[in-house]
């Protein structure tokens, strides 16, 4: 039986809908690992992250009425903090707060620091490119999304988003020259 | 530069995305906790968020209640006021024909045929005399204001009307006032009543039964000030100002009202009185009336015993019917109460609601029993630990995170309450005593520490009732009662129960808080 039709998890659904504590407590922390990497994804920290995991639990449990429990709710639920996150993006986007691109190229990882690349170093590399380059990444190559479906998310063209989705390829692949080169064939393995 | 392929590359970001598994951080939840609390109006700024009309309605009603009450004292005391003043112009009605001899601000001549008003109420038809007349008055002085007022005349247009029996009066001798007024014109000549009638006042002076408008055809009229957009008519707060001034008011002009209520007496003299009637209504001011006494002439004339019985028949100031010293012997209280209850002072969950029947029965001078009956629905959750669940040969130990709980209890309250401070309206007071409880309904609702615990299936909770737990809690409370009424009182009083031992099936500390709302009612008193 999938997880979403589990009967522990309507229940913990169902306490969510009666806005009982408890059960939000223990839906958010199952869910909670799940999200997170969402959200780590498309910020450039974990306490952006957070801001982003707790706004869209937040609107889990107050839009849980308008959830189809017939469908999974883990794609659901990391629609909801796809979704979140990309507000964010678009509020910073019209505070004009992010650094320009060419800022953020200067950005290189610390050779020194990085002794062995695990699943937090990766995604810290794509937390690293410039938030445009970020999103379309995380969108097209993580999450599926198509590049008509990017560009209508962004507000911007479908040509954009390739040629973002290209050079965010490119930064990686930078970024990656510099770790060693063993510690990035024992993680790839 | 590595060179690896797009697919490559986006399988190795996508795989470690996918398996990342962040840390649990309990932290974060409580930053989630605090913007559903806050959401769900479970803080004081999002409950106030949530509830400011009802925390804005409790607000305004006692403020409204205490505003009315004011305004009820104040208005008594200015109906009183207008009481005095209308009554007494009825009484004289009542007394004879001659009424009242009045004008604005100035002392009648008239004393001793009598009632003599000092001042506050302007008549407009003494300025219409005062119009016509000329100087030179005489001891028709003693009528010259004529202003006024009849029996059983309301309307006050009737001036004319009223003066001319004055004319009457005056001319015939055959009426009361009138036996006075000879001798007024005899003692007195042109002004010398005015002394007269002052010390007339001053030793006889007394007020006159309240409580009748319209009397003696006197008509309440509001201010036509010119400076207030009126038609020009004297302005009564000029009017009210006048206590005390009636004896120093110029000669001049109590000799032109005496003139002109002279020529319309006397002169016959039509014209004169058709002028006065003209504007012939008498301009009273409530608050003018209200500083004012009507006064009866220490001399006593035909007609006019009337107003001594009126005198007697003078109503006392109203007195409150409530007083601090009102010592009830035994008070009814319906109570309603949100019910806050949770363990351990924390976790609060959705307020529950109370009822409650209490009887309270003096036994000393502000002490009180009290007792009754207080039906409520609790609403807690804790973790597990906070619980005793009894252990059952068929239960294996559950592994529980935490329990919610839903209790419908009865419960029965033995207290002590004592009036601290007490006014004729408010009191406060304090109460303490123990509970007992009696679990009529109980519902737990388990949460496993793994969700997919199969005893999840099994015991998903529990429901049932346990039935009396005796002086399980004690009561402590401090509140205020504002009195509606002799004996109907409002109360608001914030208390807190406190365990003393552990009740219900999950043997829980509960503890509830609230704020009672409650209508006394005092049927006895002491």
């Amino acid at each position: 039986m999938p997880e979403y039709n589990s009967a522990v998890l309507q229940e913990l659904l169902d306490g969510c809908l009666q806005k009982n504590r408890r059960s939000q407590e223990l839906l958010y922390k199952q869910f909670y690992g799940y999200a997170m990497s969402i959200c780590l994804r498309y910020t450039r920290s974990r306490e952006e992250a957070k801001e982003i995991l707790n706004d869209g639990f937040l609107k889990v449990f107050t839009k849980l009425e308008s959830f189809d429990a017939s469908r999974p709710f883990k794609t659901w639920l990391s629609r909801i903090m796809i979704n979140t996150a990309l507000d964010h993006y678009r509020q910073e986007v019209r505070r004009d707060v992010f650094d320009d691109v060419e800022v953020a190229e200067q950005v290189s990882v610390d050779e020194t620091v990085i002794s062995k690349l695990s699943h937090e170093e990766l995604v810290g590399l794509i937390q690293r490119l410039t938030p445009a380059y970020r999103l379309v990444f995380s969108l097209s190559v993580i999450d599926g999304y198509t590049h008509e479906e990017i560009a209508e998310q962004l507000s911007i063209s479908v040509g954009a988003s390739k040629s973002n989705l290209s050079r965010a390829r490119e930064k990686l692949r930078e970024m990656l020259s510099k770790i060693n080169i063993d510690d990035y064939d024992r993680v790839a393995r | 530069m590595i060179e690896l392929p797009d697919d490559e590359l986006d399988k190795l970001f996508r795989k470690s995305s996918e398996e990342l598994d962040p840390t649990y951080e309990p932290d974060d939840w409580n930053d989630l906790r605090k913007l559903l609390d806050k959401q769900d109006g479970k803080t004081p700024a999002g409950w106030w968020r949530k509830w400011w009309p009802l925390g804005v309605l409790a607000l305004l009603i006692p403020v409204g209640i205490a505003l009315y009450s004011l305004e009820g004292e104040k208005g008594g005391k200015e109906d009183g006021g207008k009481g005095i003043a209308l009554k007494g112009l009825e009484t004289e009605d009542g007394g004879s024909e001659r009424g009242v001899v009045e004008d604005g601000g100035v002392k009648a001549a008239g004393d001793e045929s009598g009632v003599v008003r000092e001042s506050g109420i302007v008549n407009e038809s003494g300025s219409s005399l005062e119009k016509v007349g000329k100087p030179g008055g005489s001891g028709e002085e003693a009528v010259k204001s004529a202003a006024s007022v009849d029996k059983g005349n309301p309307a006050v247009d009737n001036t004319n009307e009223l003066v001319a029996k004055r004319n009457e009066a005056v001319r015939n001798g055959k009426i009361a006032i009138g036996d006075k007024l000879k001798t007024s014109e005899k003692e007195a000549g042109k002004s010398s009543s005015k002394s007269e009638l002052n010390n007339a006042a001053s030793n006889g002076r007394k007020p006159l039964p309240r409580s009748q408008s319209k009397a003696g055809g006197v008509f309440l009229e509001p201010n036509r000030s010119k400076v207030e957009g009126g038609d020009g008519a004297l302005s009564l707060k000029n009017n009210a100002n006048t206590e005390g001034r009636e004896t120093s008011l110029p000669q001049a002009a109590s000799r032109q009202d005496g003139n002109a209520g002279s020529k319309a007496l006397t002169g016959s003299e039509g014209e004169p009185l058709i002028k006065a009637g003209e504007s012939g209504r008498a301009l009273i001011s409530a608050s003018a009336l209200d500083s004012k006494t009507l006064k009866w002439s220490v001399l006593s004339l035909p007609g006019i015993s009337a107003p001594e019985q009126e005198i007697m028949a003078e109503p006392a100031p109203r007195e409150s019917s409530m007083s601090a010293d009102d010592q009830p012997l035994m008070a009814v209280r319906f109570g309603y109460s949100p019910d806050l209850s949770t363990v351990g002072l924390k976790d609060f969950s959705k307020p529950g609601t109370s009822v409650s029947l209490l009887v309270e029965y003096s036994v000393l001078p502000r002490l009180y029993l009290q007792s009754g009956a207080v039906w409520s629905r609790k609403d807690y959750s804790a973790s597990a630990e906070a619980y005793q669940l009894p252990k059952h040969k068929y239960y294996p130990p559950l592994a529980l995170s935490g329990i919610d709980g839903v209790c419908k209890v009865l419960e029965i309250p033995l207290n002590v309450r004592y009036d601290i401070a007490s006014g004729e309206r408010s009191r406060w007071f304090a109460t303490g005593g123990f509970s007992s409880y009696h679990m009529n309904g109980e519902k737990y609702k388990y949460y496993y520490i793994d969700p997919n615990d199969p005893s999840a299936e099994k015991w998903p909770g529990w429901n049932g009732k346990t039935g009396w737990y005796w002086l399980s809690h004690a009561n402590v409370s401090a509140g205020y009662e504002y009195r509606i009424s002799r004996k109907l009182s409002l109360l608001a009083e914030p208390s807190i129960r406190m365990p003393l031992k552990r009740v219900g099936y999950g043997k829980v500390n509960l503890i509830t808080t609230g704020l009672w709302l409650s209508v006394r009612y005092t049927p006895v008193f002491k």
